[in-house]
């Protein structure tokens, strides 16, 4: 069976090149116009001529697809270009015929990425990835549950069963989580936090000085990206900047929640409000550390979310936040390939300074 | 680079196929654990063990073990 990569760049994008034989929509879907708002406004995309989607096609006909964009890695005290990407997807039937590892390698073999990296993957994109031997570096993912239901939910639980013992166990749940959220609200107290809309400059100082070899470059700009822009079609979603003052009025650290619904559809779960800490940075940690700011960060979450989330690696912040309703489930998983084969040490999560919010996640 | 290394490195990336289904003649796209994700295993097995970047179209000329074993040899050279 013939099968070829089409390479769609951002010129044909802007152009309104029309693709043929997309009969699965992969590409009509991966470029309605909320998405191609998003990745034509992204900061880092100073070159049309930069692969815009790679398209799997087997007899003529669309049967896969990948969506890039550019993105920066700093290394040390340089910047590279590397590329990131989100929607890997091909039809079942030509999974045989090795079509998908056509679009994971196509970013890597292009030879202006000095790196890829991805993060929020299915399990089988994760398995692709893997598969061709990306860095994995894997975040715990601690949940605080503020509704019992949507956990009764991922355990199968559903009709008369799934009503009655969210009511019982939401009974003992729910005060326990409005006295977490007052003593999270207390702490925050005692910290000058102010909402933004405009992510201010000083953030790129403390983000890409913490001290970390690697990282994904979020500066203000492209924070502010993040910031306004969306995938999302749902009608509850958005992101809040918070700036953190210490009693002097300097800036000390900032916080970038996301709030969403969600849905998992085989775990029968709709609609599921959730907030996720996303970013977040200090200029000094022995003044306001990781920990701190986590917790400003979750008092500062609506009510009315069913759960609250963040991903972390730091041991302290683990343990100290299970006093608060946090439960370790599953983990945020962020890959990395190095392009160059030069960065010998870059599989070492502790050089990294990894968040929430890498490559398409924040949208 | 000989090829009894080769069929090592490759049968490494079959996690429930038994090793001794591999020697030079395998159809290896005929096996039932062949998908897109032991293509990506083996031509990230090429890429760090032999140091050559095969693309999955070329990987797709070859069919057993000796052919992609020829193909890899001969960007070797």
């Amino acid at each position: 069976m013939e099968i070829e990569i089409q390479v769609v760049t951002y010129d044909d994008v802007k152009r309104g090149v029309i693709v043929n034989g997309d009969n699965h929509n992969f590409y009509k879907e991966g470029f309605e116009m909320k998405r191609k708002k998003v990745l034509l406004n992204n900061p880092n995309l100073s070159d049309d001529s930069f692969s815009a989607a790679y398209l799997v096609r087997a007899e003529a006909e669309v049967v896969g697809a990948l969506f890039p964009f550019p993105t920066r890695i700093k290394v040390g005290e340089e910047i590279i270009d590397a590329a990131s990407a989100s929607s890997l997807n091909v039809l079942k039937e030509y999974e045989k015929h090795a079509a998908g590892a056509d679009l994971v390698l196509a970013p890597i073999r292009d030879k202006r990425n000095k790196g890829v990296v991805l993060a929020d993957l299915s399990e089988d994109g994760l398995n692709c990835y893997q598969a061709f031997r990306f860095k994995d570096f894997a975040l715990p993912k601690m949940i605080q549950p503020r509704s019992s239901k949507f956990l009764l939910q991922n355990f199968g639980i559903k009709g008369f069963s799934l009503s009655a013992l969210s009511c019982i166990i939401n009974v003992l749940l729910k005060p326990f989580i409005s006295i977490s959220l007052y003593r999270l609200r207390n702490f925050a107290k005692r910290f000058n936090v102010v909402r933004l809309d405009v992510v201010p400059s000083w953030v790129d100082d403390m983000v890409l000085k913490d001290g970390h070899k690697y990282m994904e470059v979020h500066d203000h700009r492209w924070l502010q990206w993040c910031l306004d822009n969306t995938f999302s079609s749902e009608n509850f979603h958005h992101k809040s900047f918070y700036a953190i003052y210490d009693n002097n009025e300097r800036a000390i650290g900032f916080f970038l929640n996301y709030e969403k619904t969600t849905s998992i559809p085989y775990r029968h779960i709709f609609d599921l409000r959730q907030g996720t800490i996303m970013e977040w940075g200090s200029y000094d940690e022995s003044k306001l550390s990781e920990l701190d700011i986590t917790k400003i960060a979750i008092s500062y979450f609506s009510k009315d979310l069913a759960m609250c989330q963040f991903a972390t690696t730091n041991k302290v912040v683990l343990n100290k936040m299970k006093s608060y309703g946090f439960i370790h489930h599953n983990y945020h998983h962020i890959v990395f390939k190095d392009n160059t084969k030069m960065l010998k040490d870059c599989g070492d999560s502790n050089l990294w300074r990894l968040r929430f919010g890498y490559a398409d996640s924040l949208f | 680079m000989d090829i009894k290394g080769f069929i090592e490195n490759f049968s490494a990336q079959f996690e429930d196929t038994d090793a001794s289904v591999f020697n030079a003649e395998t159809k290896f796209r005929e096996l039932d654990e062949w998908s897109s994700l032991t293509a990506l295993s083996i031509l990230a097995m090429i890429d760090e063990e032999y140091d050559i970047q095969l693309s999955p179209a070329e990987m797709r000329t070859t069919n057993t073990i000796q052919e992609l074993f020829d193909l890899v040899s001969s960007k070797e050279e």
